[in-house]
């Protein structure tokens, strides 16, 4: 093939066929082609800007009207001298000055100044608010529809949809900037991305790179100077940013299982471990084994923690509570077991707990409760779960003064009885912790196995005394960790049926890494 | 920097800066009226993220950093598009832009001159096409040609003026 100036021209009109345009990306490769078709290229944009400034003056001539040059002698003492060589020149900075003053309005109002995009093409759409606080500019934002501009996420957490089914998780606090329907600058704070096929290409800015997705699901944590990305499922491509000249360094893919940390000062990708607790990926509770498994075994109530803005839900409804929250920017809730959320106490939460006002009466003399718990740093007699209060109360699940997890529940004689584990709880991993009370054996299991029991008499009987996780009925005494897949039954599961929960447990949890 | 020195420095970035971005999009989006468009979301960003640059590195390379993601923004939205440049390509395009940069506001002027010498037709065909945005086809029944001939005049008159362009910046630097 011949390229010669007819044929760049064609390529620049975009006239030439598609064997002819892939012909002359392969010419292209060679940096002395690539100049030429630059030169070219800049002699069209510059051709239409100048033909058309001629144009308008001419107009203006005719009118006796001179705008540009007005404009030009009003505004030249505040340009270096050395660009008005000559009248011409004068005239093309006049121009310049008219589109530089135009774009001093978008500067001023950027916030009103949408694309020219259709408008659901350049929206983020919020599908849920979990105790939110988001502000655009100086004002409280609470509008679903996210219209191009910067937005600070002050607390809680953000569920939005962008185009093509992408789903954003962000987690206070966080500054982000919605720049189109397939695009979002994150300055700070942390989000998860789930990309469903079409929406490949959907693509996050940070202030060190460039996150572009093919079909998967990633997280990004920005700190000052430092972009984290972590890659859960598929396959994401990350562009470092060059800050010698802003442009793209070399990419890297990330596949399944995959991190990578971009720090602005070394300007080298480093690999990381994958953070699989740190991000709320989804706001949906897995319905896979685990939860299948407790409902098959009947339980009065199940507390999944789910993400929602109401509330500690309950199935059934009506055991529902409500989340304590405290001051702060997380919310109470962090990334569950599976997925989905749990109930985060402590830690950097400003959560506090649970409370359950009206919970099932316990009246079998049998119990069993079932949960995950995650403890971030030690705290003696941190509470799990606990309806104890004064005489009141059956049943508590905490940490001892060993930090050990210790179960104790009131029998039918009103007194009270308590089993502990023997080894101290592992922090920053989840376990699965089993209490049951079958009338005549009081037994913990922690991750399927039995680790403490105790002959028991039936456990006392329990109408409406409140229940609450995560803390006491002081405030005090918090698990600074998160509680997950709270389960209550009024009978006792057991030994295989905890063992066949836990094994649920381990499977999905294999799975949902 | 209080907001009124903010908004000087930007415009004076952007007047620096926006023919080279003008040039990149020209070369990688067909159309005036599209590339316009993506300059002009192009300049509104950079207006927008002006807080984010960093003013010890040159503003061109932020700005056709950016002027690249946006690009390749427009190319998903246009399946009718022939040339799709690569990512990398548009990459190596933007470089070398930036490479030519120095040149750029010489290269303006001189064309403004040759521009100026232009015989009358040859003016009127680049008129029919800048000015009034003209198809190929509707310039050949215009002015009674054909479209194959019309493609090579309009290519020739480019090609004269480029050479015009060299001729003189030679001259200027003797």
């Amino acid at each position: 093939m011949s390229v010669n100036d007819d044929f760049i021209d064609r390529i620049l009109e975009g006239d030439a066929s598609d064997e002819e345009a892939a012909e002359f990306q392969r010419w292209l490769k060679f940096p002395a082609n690539l100049e030429r078709f630059a030169l070219r290229a800049e002699l069209h944009s510059d051709l239409r800007r100048s033909l058309r400034r001629r144009r308008i003056q001419k107009s203006a001539r005719e009118t006796r009207i001179d705008a540009p040059v007005a404009v030009s002698a009003s505004t030249r003492k505040t340009l270096p001298t050395s660009l008005f060589r000559s009248r011409q020149m004068l005239v093309l900075t006049a121009t310049g000055f008219v589109t530089a003053a135009c774009l001093l309005i978008t500067f001023m109002r950027s916030e009103e100044i949408r694309d020219p995009e259709p408008a659901n093409a350049s929206e983020a759409t919020v599908v849920s608010n979990v105790s939110g606080l988001l502000t655009k500019g100086d004002q409280q934002w609470d509008d679903a529809k996210l219209p191009l501009g910067d937005y600070e996420l002050q607390q809680g957490l953000l569920h939005l949809r962008f185009d093509d089914g992408v789903m954003v998780y962000v987690e206070a606090p966080a500054r982000f900037d919605v720049l189109s329907g397939k695009r979002l600058v994150l300055h700070h704070g942390r989000l998860s991305a789930n990309v469903p096929p079409e929406g490949t290409g959907f693509t996050v800015e940070t202030p060190e790179a460039e996150v572009i997705d093919f079909g998967t699901e990633f997280s990004v944590d920005v700190s000052t100077g430092t972009s984290e990305v972590h890659v859960f499922e598929g396959l994401v491509r990350v562009k470092p940013r060059s800050r010698s000249n802003g442009d793209a360094g070399n990419s890297v893919d990330l596949r399944t299982s995959q991190a990578l940390k971009i720090e602005g000062e070394t300007e080298k990708p480093v690999e990381i471990e994958l953070a699989t607790e740190r991000f709320i990926r989804t706001f949906d509770e897995s319905r896979r084994g685990y939860a299948r498994t407790v409902k098959q075994f009947e339980p009065l109530a199940f507390y999944r923690m789910a993400i929602r803005d109401q509330g500690l839900a309950c199935v059934p409804e009506q055991y529902s509570g409500v989340v304590l929250t405290g001051a702060g920017n997380r919310p109470p809730h962090a990334r569950g077991v599976f997925a989905g959320g749990s109930l985060r106490v402590l830690a950097d939460s400003s959560g506090r707990g649970g409370r359950v006002d009206a919970p099932p009466p316990l009246q079998t003399g049998q119990f069993t409760l079932t949960a995950f718990v995650y403890l971030e740093a030690k705290a003696h007699d941190g509470i799990v779960a606990t309806n104890i209060w004064n005489e009141g109360g059956n049943f508590a699940l905490a940490l001892n003064e060993k930090d050990c997890l210790r179960a104790t529940v009131r029998n039918s004689d009103g007194n009270l009885v308590s089993v502990s584990g023997t080894a101290s709880v592992a922090l920053q991993s989840w376990r699965h912790i089993v209490m049951t009370v079958d009338g005549q054996r009081f037994a913990l299991y922690e991750d399927g196995r039995l680790v403490a029991s105790a002959p028991c008499l039936p456990l006392a009987e329990s109408k409406s005394d409140a229940l609450w996780f995560g803390t006491d009925a002081d405030g005090l005494n918090l698990w600074d960790g998160r509680i997950d897949e709270v389960a209550l039954f009024d009978r006792a599961l057991s030994d295989v049926e905890v063992a066949e929960l836990y094994q649920a447990a381990v499977e999905e949890m294999e799975n949902s890494e | 920097m209080d907001e009124n020195q903010k908004r000087e420095e930007f415009a004076h970035h952007w007047l620096d800066a926006e023919p080279s971005v003008s040039a990149y999009v020209f070369a990688s989006v067909n159309g005036f009226h599209d590339a316009e468009d993506v300059v002009q979301r192009i300049a509104q960003e950079l207006a927008r993220r002006f807080n984010e640059y960093d003013s010890s590195r040159p503003f061109l390379g932020w700005a056709l950093w950016i002027a690249k993601s946006r690009v390749i923004d427009f190319y998903r939205t246009q399946s009718r598009t022939r040339v799709v440049f690569s990512d990398e390509l548009l990459g190596q395009l933007a470089d070398t832009i930036a490479k030519q940069a120095d040149g750029r506001s010489d290269r303006r002027e001189a064309l403004e001159a040759c521009l100026d010498e232009l015989p009358t037709r040859s003016r009127r065909l680049l008129d029919l096409r800048y000015v009034e945005e003209q198809s190929v086809a509707d310039m050949a029944r215009e002015i009674g040609s054909t479209l194959g001939s019309v493609r090579v005049l309009l290519s020739r008159v480019r090609t004269v003026l480029a050479s015009c362009i060299e001729r003189r910046l030679a001259m200027e630097s003797t």
